[in-house]
């Protein structure tokens, strides 16, 4: 890859993931429905029709499927988002310490971090979300604290090196102490890594949330996902194919954007010299 | 008869205008002969010798004509290629342990050749390879055989390339720097060895190098490089007791003796190889030469043949042939 | 060699104690538990039944019992299944996960590598970027999605394969199942092997294969493909564990009574010991996983090989 400001690749990625951000976010305020409310007319399990303005079709329930897929993509966007600021605050404070301190504690946390990678992972998320409530506070904390884990390894590596680097020691002659320097000298400069493991972070949270709607361990009802409305619309796609095509399209597309973007990010920080993945 | 002639063979990179790598290089070889290319890194001579078996680096744009026993190399596809990639030609590299594949024992290494151009069965193929490190001095072979190339030492792994090399009987092998990455204890060894190979194998040799001290041992012919140009060509013996080119001459006063006073400050050719300065109209050696004159600098010298090769220089021989001042 | 083995053995028993005593925890801290139903049982049944299944004992206490009956092989009764041990339960579960998951790994490996080599062949050819984005499109997609599209296309619309079940010794079954659960292993495997190959393909040891002459399949297969697979093997690991979390969700979407499907109703039923066996085996899994990936290292890098 040649490191491009920006390919152009990069760029219809990020415009068509704005359109897909602003599209959730915006367009359930065109619809004349709501997100869970019933149309009585007679319309239920409709397909995609301009009528009635059920652009999206209905579901057996006579929902309108435009305003709930986007809804369903408001938390799930949200869930990501807020996930994916769990891990990076867990990952970054984990490697940045670890790498700069280093000796015993290093040792000890980078332990840690290799038991945990050999724990079958999901299952402790679904366990925490069946017994503990789905609250959605409780959602963030759960996938945020499974993905930290390569965050605090990428970061401990950047850490060690940026330690022996002539700033930090003129920092540390300057008398400021650890946690100084970690605040204002190392976190700062693994900025551009951390943002690049942020995008490849945030479409596997995604992927994790719906995964746990999907199973109906996810956000509860009233509220809906992208993998609930997936979970409703594999349940009746044999008389209404389209109450699972569009949420699983929108839900495909929004990964694929992601993973997209995270790739290039990626290819851009190691032909810059930064640690490849 | 010439067994490889090379003709104005030109590498540059495929998307771009800057000076080419190999500029103009034209050389024959006759079978049984053996010819030095010598050249500081950078001179392009690497490239110029991978070209011939189509294995430049990725980007690069080769042109020009190598015929090989009449058989064009320059732009043939792969399947023509390896008509003659190691079976008629043998190539031996530069860095020993990093090609030799660390995943492969030695002996299917040497053998695979064997297997794919002659037909042979693994069991043939081992016991030819057997031979064939016998033939490069390697002391217990049946067990190297079986070992792997992180388990031999330096000087053993650039025989096994030798015997590799050497497996189909090649008419030509083409050695690039083949002893840089060894102590010099173990380069006398190799030189010896070669030496010895082109005489049992009835070997042409296209010995790459940077190191004078060599080609006056193995080759008969020596062809002087500077940024991907011809300097001169000539008679081993004759270029390097009376070079004709200032380049030539340079290289010959840069190079550590025994018998000139140890405290007197070793020669060095004064600058460096930049190649973005180099103009395709005037001599690439005049920034760094002691001789150029005003015309080095306007016309690229053409090439003047003289007793036993090719020269270019627009100053005389007898002009250069002290240093000035 | 055997020395080997046995030390990275050793390694791996503190983690499944980490796991068990975690798992152990998190599941009594939890409020609720497994005799909690829309009908209240009256108080001396269901004191009864925690003194039975040893509910009533100090929790310290439990999990010593715990961990010395697991350690005598018994992971306990289920709460949910009367009269059923869980090790039994599972017994019944595991080889229809383990089929299903065995074969999804093996197509993974096999059409995965297959892509990533024909990818690799020509990097930046027409049919590399119709591959790698194809890939990128199957990573991007997952189980869940794939799984109701696949039933949707070939057993409604087309009506060539059965939508779920799982008879014995019928293999019609299990084609859109293994399908759905390796598509997304397809495509990661295939853009790391393509990664890797291309990387492998510049070493200078290839150019001297090259010089040897050898033919295309010689370059790929015997000198470039062992390098490249490396990455691949390091991430069987992380794989098991992605086919495992997909098989949950595959067996529900499908019907198939394996152990995904057990550990969904366990964990809502809240059957403590079911749950805590199911990860246990899980995570014993993935241990053995890794155990396999450091011996497959070692068996395809002579340069780790130890006598």
């Amino acid at each position: 890859m040649r490191p491009h400001t920006t390919s152009p690749g990069m760029r219809a990625a990020l415009a068509a993931l704005a359109c897909v951000v602003a599209l959730v976010i915006v367009g359930p305020w065109f619809s004349p429905y709501a997100c869970d409310e019933i149309d009585f007319s007679g319309t239920w399990s409709a397909a995609p029709t301009l009528v009635h303005a059920h652009w999206f079709g209905t579901d057996s329930l006579g929902r309108d499927l435009f305003v709930r897929t986007l809804c369903g993509g408001r938390i799930s966007l949200l869930v990501g988002a807020v996930s994916t600021l769990v891990s990076l605050l867990v990952g970054v404070a984990c490697g940045a310490v670890a790498g700069y301190i280093g000796g015993r504690l290093d040792g000890l946390l980078m332990r840690i971090v290799d038991v945990l990678y050999a724990l079958p992972f999901m299952f402790f998320v679904i366990v925490l979300m069946v017994l503990f409530g789905r609250h959605l506070l409780l959602m963030f904390v759960a996938i945020g604290a499974v993905n930290w884990l390569d965050m605090a390894r990428v970061v401990r590596g950047q850490t060690l090196a940026l330690r022996e680097r002539d700033f930090i020691a003129a920092a540390r002659l300057s008398g400021l102490s650890d946690l100084q320097i970690i605040r204002r000298h190392v976190v700062p400069n693994l900025f551009g890594l951390v943002a690049v493991y942020a995008a490849v972070t945030l479409p596997q949270v995604i992927l994790i949330e719906s995964f746990l709607s999907f199973l109906g361990l996810g956000v509860q009802a009233p509220a809906t996902s992208w993998g609930a409305l997936i979970n409703d619309g594999a349940r009746e796609m044999d008389v209404t194919p389209w109450s699972l095509l569009f949420p699983a399209a929108f839900l495909s597309v929004t990964l694929l954007l992601l993973n997209l973007l995270g790739e290039q990010l990626r290819a851009r920080l190691s032909s810059r010299g930064g640690p490849a993945a | 008869m010439s067994l490889l002639s090379v003709d104005r063979l030109c590498i540059g990179p495929v998307d771009s205008a800057a000076a080419p790598i190999v500029d103009g290089l034209s050389f024959t070889l006759s079978r049984g002969d053996s010819l030095a290319i010598v050249g500081e890194s950078g001179s392009g001579k690497t490239q110029a010798v991978l070209s011939l078996l189509g294995l430049q680096g990725a980007g690069l744009r080769v042109s020009g004509s190598a015929r090989f026993d009449g058989i064009e190399l320059i732009g043939a596809r792969d399947s023509m290629l390896d008509v003659v990639r190691g079976t008629r030609i043998g190539m031996v590299f530069q860095d020993p342990a990093s090609s030799l594949n660390p995943y492969l024992t030695v002996g299917m290494q040497i053998g695979e050749s064997l297997e794919v151009h002659r037909g042979l069965s693994r069991a043939e193929s081992h016991r030819v390879a057997l031979r064939l490190l016998d033939a490069v001095r390697v002391a217990d072979a049946a067990r190297r055989l079986l070992q792997y190339p992180h388990e031999l030492s330096g000087g053993m792994r650039q025989r096994v390339m030798l015997a590799a090399a050497l497996a189909c009987r090649p008419e030509l092998l083409i050695a690039d720097e083949p002893t840089t990455a060894l102590d010099a204890t173990v380069q006398r060894q190799l030189i010896t060895l070669l030496r010895e190979l082109q005489r049992d194998f009835a070997l042409s040799l296209l010995l790459i190098t940077h190191d004078l001290g060599v080609v006056g041992e193995l080759c008969t012919r020596t062809l002087v490089m500077y940024a991907g140009r011809v300097m001169e060509e000539g008679d081993s013996e004759r270029l390097l007791r009376a070079p004709t080119h200032p380049y030539t001459q340079a290289l010959l006063r840069a190079r550590p003796r025994l018998d000139t006073d140890p405290d007197a400050p070793m020669f060095a050719i004064a600058g460096s190889l930049t190649r973005a300065e180099i103009s395709p109209l005037a001599c690439c050696f005049a920034p760094r030469c002691e001789h150029a004159v005003d015309l080095c600098y306007r016309l690229r010298p053409p090439p003047e043949s003289v007793a036993d090769g090719v020269r270019h220089c627009h100053r005389r021989p007898e002009d250069i042939a002290t240093a000035p001042g | 060699m055997l020395a080997f083995a046995l030390r990275r053995l050793f390694a791996a028993l503190p983690t499944l104690f980490v796991l068990l005593t975690l798992a152990f925890f998190m599941m009594r801290a939890a409020p609720g538990g497994p005799f909690d139903s829309e009908r209240s049982l009256p108080p001396q049944i269901e004191a009864a039944l925690r003194s039975e299944y040893q509910l009533d004992a100090p929790l310290w206490r439990q999990y010593l019992n715990y961990v010395e009956a697991v350690l005598h092989g018994d992971l306990g009764p289920s709460f949910q299944y009367e009269g059923y041990r869980v090790s039994e339960l599972i017994a019944a579960g595991l080889p229809v996960s383990l089929a299903l998951g065995v074969c999804a790994l093996l197509l993974a490996l096999l059409v995965g590598g297959a892509i990533g080599v024909l990818a690799a062949r020509r990097p930046g050819s027409v049919l590399d970027h119709l591959l790698m984005n194809l890939a990128l499109l199957g990573v991007s997609v997952p189980n869940y999605v794939v799984a109701p599209l696949l039933i949707l296309l070939f057993a409604i619309v087309l009506g060539c394969l059965p939508a779920g079940g799982w008879r014995h010794r019928d293999y019609a079954d299990m084609v859109l199942p293994v399908v759905a659960l390796a598509l997304p292993q397809i495509a990661y495997i295939a853009r790391l092997l393509r990664a890797s190959l291309i990387d492998a393909l510049a070493m200078p040891y290839l150019r001297t294969a090259r010089a040897k002459g050898l033919p295309e399949h010689l370059l790929i297969f015997r000198h470039a493909l062992r390098p490249a697979l490396l990455p691949v093997i390091s991430h069987l690991g992380p794989a098991t564990a992605g086919l495992m979390t997909g098989s949950v969700v595959v067996e529900q979407i499908f019907g198939i009574p394996g152990l995904g499907r057990y550990f969904v109703q366990a964990a809502l039923n809240r059957d403590y010991t079911l749950v805590l066996g199911v990860v246990l085996l899980y995570g014993a899994l993935i241990l053995a996983f890794n155990f396999v990936v450091d011996l497959l290292y070692g068996a395809l890098d002579p340069r780790l090989r130890r006598t």
